[in-house]
């Protein structure tokens, strides 16, 4: 069947649940606000601590996995850094890993942390903080519109 | 005087070692050496004697070679040639020129003059390893910028791009509790760079160091204590107590004993365990002997044993419960070694900690 413009309006209108994960209560507060008022999100979950948002992905992946998640990823965190979840997020199954998207969130523009990250392809986009509804919604058309 | 200053003499003549430590073992630690090798081996037991005199003339090879390959393995001890004879000149000026010898002494010597140049050689050495060990501080010092700039971006930049994002957001917001939600946002962002940047000013505080000394009056003390803590103790349901066991004068500086003491006060409400428990944070300050003990026990979440020996560290934090610039401990042990005291802390996981200070009276 061929994809109709009608479909592509119906897939860019679709809602997705969101993980969050940063260290910053307030962070969290903030993003998880912004993500509300994007229009996207059909509920956000919020996690301060990188490992136990490692640990809701596998209880996902056991249970029901949705469509499609995005997750928000800040960098420099104590404990679980982003790196570091990045590495653990590679070593769940690859049908695991495809129902998620990642952005990065994150204070660091250091030219080092970018193209650190850009060597993960799952890494769909880096947003560099303050976020604002309008970088979130022009990050989210362009990493889920394929 | 006499165990501080180590000098090392090495000789094949016996009778020259003998003369050297006769007239001078009042004032200086002397070491004795009859060849080369033997005098290694004493300076590789004591790597902090300060001078060395070498005769020219040995049977395993002159003093200024001798000098030659100290210098690589022991490059603090001041190298001083010992001869009688005015032909070694050649080889003297050469030592010299090549940085292996900082003087000549003429055998025989005269007791004032070989005093002289010892009085001397200290004083250059004192001079150098001053400057090893401001360079080792001044190393220290770098290592600590590079961590402070590394923080900035996440500590200062953090709360400024939360009220910049909730700036941003209040504007599309009419519904009057979502803009109250977002305000207070704003308020507690404010509110976490306005700590991180009181503790900036302590570390410089602390790092700068100009103590006023004077006596402690601990009843002040603890009643400001307890009226600052009076709203986080009524707001947190916690119990704050203070117990004051005074037997005797105790001084020190005033300004240095409040930083540690709210710093350690603040984590034990910050730290606290959740609503429903008995909550508590117990202070108790006792001086007896010369010496002030500060307890300072709460009955939060603890300290997991494996972090108890980071967090000290600066821009260390063992949780992410509770927002921290990872300088308050930090400060703390720094003002407590400026003080010539010592911390410890003892904690159980999900039980509570104690901290413990003891400083002497100055």
């Amino acid at each position: 069947m061929n994809k109709s413009p009608n479909i592509i309006e119906k897939d860019f209108n679709m809602i997705y649940p969101f993980i969050v994960i940063d260290d910053s209560p307030l962070d969290c507060l903030i993003v998880k606000k912004i993500i509300s008022f994007s229009g996207k999100s059909s509920d956000v979950i919020v996690f301060n601590d990188a490992g136990k948002a490692l640990e809701h992905i596998r209880s996902l992946a056991e249970n029901e996995l949705p469509p499609m998640s995005v997750i928000t990823l800040d960098i420099m965190m104590p404990i679980m850094d982003g790196f570091e979840f990045l590495e653990q997020f590679l070593t769940l199954p690859e049908e695991v890993q495809q129902h998620f998207k990642i952005i990065i969130l994150s204070l660091s523009n250091h030219p080092y942390t970018i193209k650190r990250l850009q060597g993960y392809d799952i890494v769909g986009a880096i947003i560099e903080k303050p976020i604002t509804i309008e970088k979130l919604n022009a990050t989210l058309t362009n990493i889920l519109k394929e | 005087m006499k165990e501080d200053i180590k000098i090392l003499y090495v000789d094949d003549e016996l009778n020259n070692l003998i003369s050297f430590k006769a007239s001078l073992r009042n004032k200086y630690k002397i070491f004795l050496a009859e060849n080369i090798s033997n005098a290694y081996e004493i300076l590789r037991k004591h790597p902090d004697i300060r001078m060395v005199f070498s005769d020219q003339h040995m049977p395993e090879g002159t003093g200024t070679a001798f000098f030659e390959t100290l210098r690589i393995e022991f490059p603090q001890a001041i190298r001083i040639l010992v001869t009688g004879y005015t032909r070694d000149l050649d080889a003297v000026v050469e030592g010299i020129n090549r940085g292996n010898v900082y003087r000549y002494m003429k055998k025989p010597w005269k007791t004032d003059v070989l005093l002289r140049i010892i009085a001397e050689s200290n004083q250059y050495y004192l001079a150098s390893s001053l400057l090893a060990e401001k360079n080792r501080e001044l190393e220290k010092a770098y290592a600590e910028l590079d961590k402070f700039a590394h923080s900035v971006s996440h500590d200062i930049r953090g709360p400024l791009a939360g009220i910049m994002s909730a700036a941003q957001l209040a504007k599309d917001i009419d519904n009057p509790e979502e803009s109250q939600e977002i305000l207070t946002i704003i308020g507690h962002s404010a509110e976490r760079l306005d700590r991180y940047i009181l503790n900036v000013h302590d570390y410089y505080s602390v790092r700068r160091g100009e103590f006023s000394i004077s006596e402690i009056d601990f009843g002040g003390l603890s009643n400001d204590l307890l009226e600052m803590y009076e709203a986080s103790a009524s707001s947190k349901e916690v119990k704050f107590l203070i117990k004051l066991n005074i037997k005797e004068a105790f001084r020190s500086d005033e300004t240095g004993l409040r930083l540690i003491l709210t710093n350690l006060i603040s984590n034990a409400f910050k730290y606290q365990k959740h609503r429903g428990q008995e909550r508590l944070v117990e202070v108790i300050i006792e001086v007896n002997k010369g010496i002030a003990t500060f307890l300072v026990k709460d009955t939060g979440i603890g300290i997991k044993e494996h972090y108890f020996s980071e967090i000290f560290n600066i821009f260390f934090r063992a949780s992410l419960d509770e927002p921290g610039s990872g300088l308050g401990l930090y400060n703390v042990k720094s003002m407590v070694n400026k003080l010539g005291g010592s911390i410890s802390v003892e904690s159980e996981y999900s039980v509570g900690s104690i901290f413990k200070v003891e400083l002497p009276s100055k």
